[in-house]
């Protein structure tokens, strides 16, 4: 069952990813410098947003993927907004 | 009294198409690049081994001062390998023209004694367990020998272990804490310039070791992306499963170098995968059995590599990925060589690929025997053993076609659309084996 993304929602799928609190993220977070990830974890991350929101993210899009704002863009949503 | 340790690392490709191409093709030294990146583990450990009354201040090359300005001890150690070896030695020379005594070791020295004696006051061979607090005694007794050999067995064990003073690296921004679990490697490669080369034999540490060297490594860092500083790690699969079984509750994220055999035992996978592994580099070498033939005493390399496609989908399978590694200009190979190792690598679905040249560093017995076959050049090369850079005549080709043929599997390799067919195949298992379901409900 699909979820619909919520910037709340993304911050959790992150923290629940990377397996330790983040803190809040913000549009200009950068993923792995900010969160101190390997660059294998934003491939698992990508994985489980797709999972998770039942999207794909083209190859270009995932390859381009640098900021927090990158994925809010990519799901269609605003920092700090639900969507419906 | 005031000892500097001062650790020489980072290589600098020197043939000038190589070093283009690494600005056009930056996969193809980003392991490189991440290795240079480390600390050094053994001069944390010869900080760990001196004299709580003494004062250590650990600096990596490029904080040391411009030319012409020294930062004054009363002894500094300088540990490097080869292709650094030059600057060590024009450091050492530096410091002892300004009356500061220097001792020298590491890899470099170790293989190559009577070399680096002449640029020291004293050299340490093997590790530093057993040799560096016996030097530091002479010194402040004013009768240090200009030669002192590491313990070579029982490195591990007490009297002569010492937790590394991962304390000196607060504040620095590192991408990666290293730990050491194991030291040596029973393949025994001709070509390896490792820790086997300051060992009698493989050495594994106690779990309960390694596991506190971690947890003091990851205190140090907001980074907490631990890669183990080891030639092959689950050489025992027995301590293997033990580590593992420690080191789950600590929720990292990891890598290590190990070899294929890992493949074999599907538990240790499954411990691989729910520990936090990232990647294990793994040695292939060569995708053609042939071509492996010679490369260690036992043949083990050339009889695993009929199984290498097998064992590199069951590790990936787990969400484990594999960097596997292929040295370009082995005895075996020709000029088809370069077009195998690319279909090898788009059948594999490897998501990371290592592509360096066989480099014969000195000491080891590849140098050895290629001196012996007069294929080396007359002329010492230390500065170019960078692993890209073409320091011996190869068997079935032509140095030309050796280089050219690096060239172009290097740009067949990381190119940035081949690079993202292979991020695309790592996500597709991802969802296959139910880890991508498994990270989406987490949260």
């Amino acid at each position: 069952m699909t979820v619909t993304p919520t910037d709340r929602d993304l911050q959790n799928l992150i923290a629940g990813v990377v397996r330790r609190e983040t803190g809040p993220l913000t549009p200009e977070t950068r993923l792995q410098d900010a969160l101190c990830i390997d660059s294998i974890d934003v491939l698992r991350l990508v994985a489980a947003a797709e999972e998770r929101y039942g999207i794909h993210i083209a190859d270009d899009e995932m390859v381009a993927l640098r900021c927090y704002g990158d994925l809010l863009s990519l799901l269609g949503i605003e920092a700090g907004e639900a969507v419906s | 009294m005031r000892i500097g340790l001062i650790a020489m690392s980072g290589v600098r490709v020197r043939t000038k198409q190589l070093a283009e191409l690494g600005v056009t093709l930056p996969q193809f030294v980003n392991r490189g690049a991440v290795v240079a990146s480390l600390p050094s583990l053994g001069l944390l450990t010869v900080a760990a081994l001196t004299p709580p009354d003494i004062e250590v201040v650990y600096r990596e090359v490029d904080e040391l001062p411009g030319e012409g300005e020294l930062e004054m001890f009363d002894l500094v150690g300088i540990s490097s390998f080869t292709a650094m070896i030059d600057d060590a030695y024009a450091l050492a020379g530096r410091y002892r023209a300004a009356g500061v005594p220097v001792v020298l070791g590491g890899l470099h020295v170790t293989l190559m004694p009577d070399e680096a004696a002449q640029h020291a006051d004293a050299i340490v061979t093997g590790g530093a367990e057993g040799a560096w607090p016996q030097l530091v005694a002479d010194f402040r007794t004013g009768r240090m020998k200009p030669r002192y050999g590491g313990m070579r067995r029982d490195v591990f064990r007490y009297p002569w272990y010492a937790k590394p003073r991962f304390d000196l690296l607060a504040g620095r921004p590192y991408n990666r804490v290293t730990v050491q679990t194991s030291r040596g490697c029973p393949l025994n490669c001709e070509f390896c310039a490792a820790s086997l080369r300051i060992t009698n034999s493989f050495q594994q540490k106690p779990v309960e070791l390694a596991i506190a060297e971690i947890g003091a490594a990851i205190a140090q860092t907001d980074r907490p992306f631990l890669e183990l500083a080891d030639d092959n790690t689950f050489v025992n699969k027995k301590w293997g499963k033990q580590f593992l079984r420690a080191l789950i509750p600590m929720n990292l994220s990891w890598f290590t170098e190990t070899d294929i055999s890992v493949a074999d035992d599907t538990e240790l996978l499954d411990m691989l995968a729910d520990s936090g592994c990232r990647q294990i580099l793994v040695g292939l070498e060569s995708p053609d059995a042939g071509g492996l033939a010679g490369l260690d005493p036992h043949g083990w390399k050339r009889r695993h590599a009929d199984h290498y496609l097998e064992a590199i989908e069951r590790i990936q399978s787990r969400g484990v990925t594999v960097n596997g590694c292929f040295i370009l200009g082995l005895d075996g190979d020709t000029p088809e060589t370069f077009g195998r190792v690319r279909d090898f690598v788009a059948e594999s679905g490897l998501l990371e690929v290592q592509l360096t040249v066989q480099t014969p560093f000195p000491g080891t017995p590849l140098y050895d025997r290629l001196r012996r076959e007069g294929r080396l050049p007359a002329d010492r090369y230390w500065d170019r053993c960078t692993l890209f850079d073409v320091n011996y005549r190869p068997k079935n080709m032509s140095v030309q076609e050796l280089e050219s043929g690096m060239r172009w599997l290097f740009g067949e390799i990381y190119n940035e659309r081949e690079f993202t067919r292979r991020k695309r195949g790592y996500i597709d298992i991802l969802h296959a084996n139910g880890t991508a379901k498994r990270l989406a409900g987490a949260c």
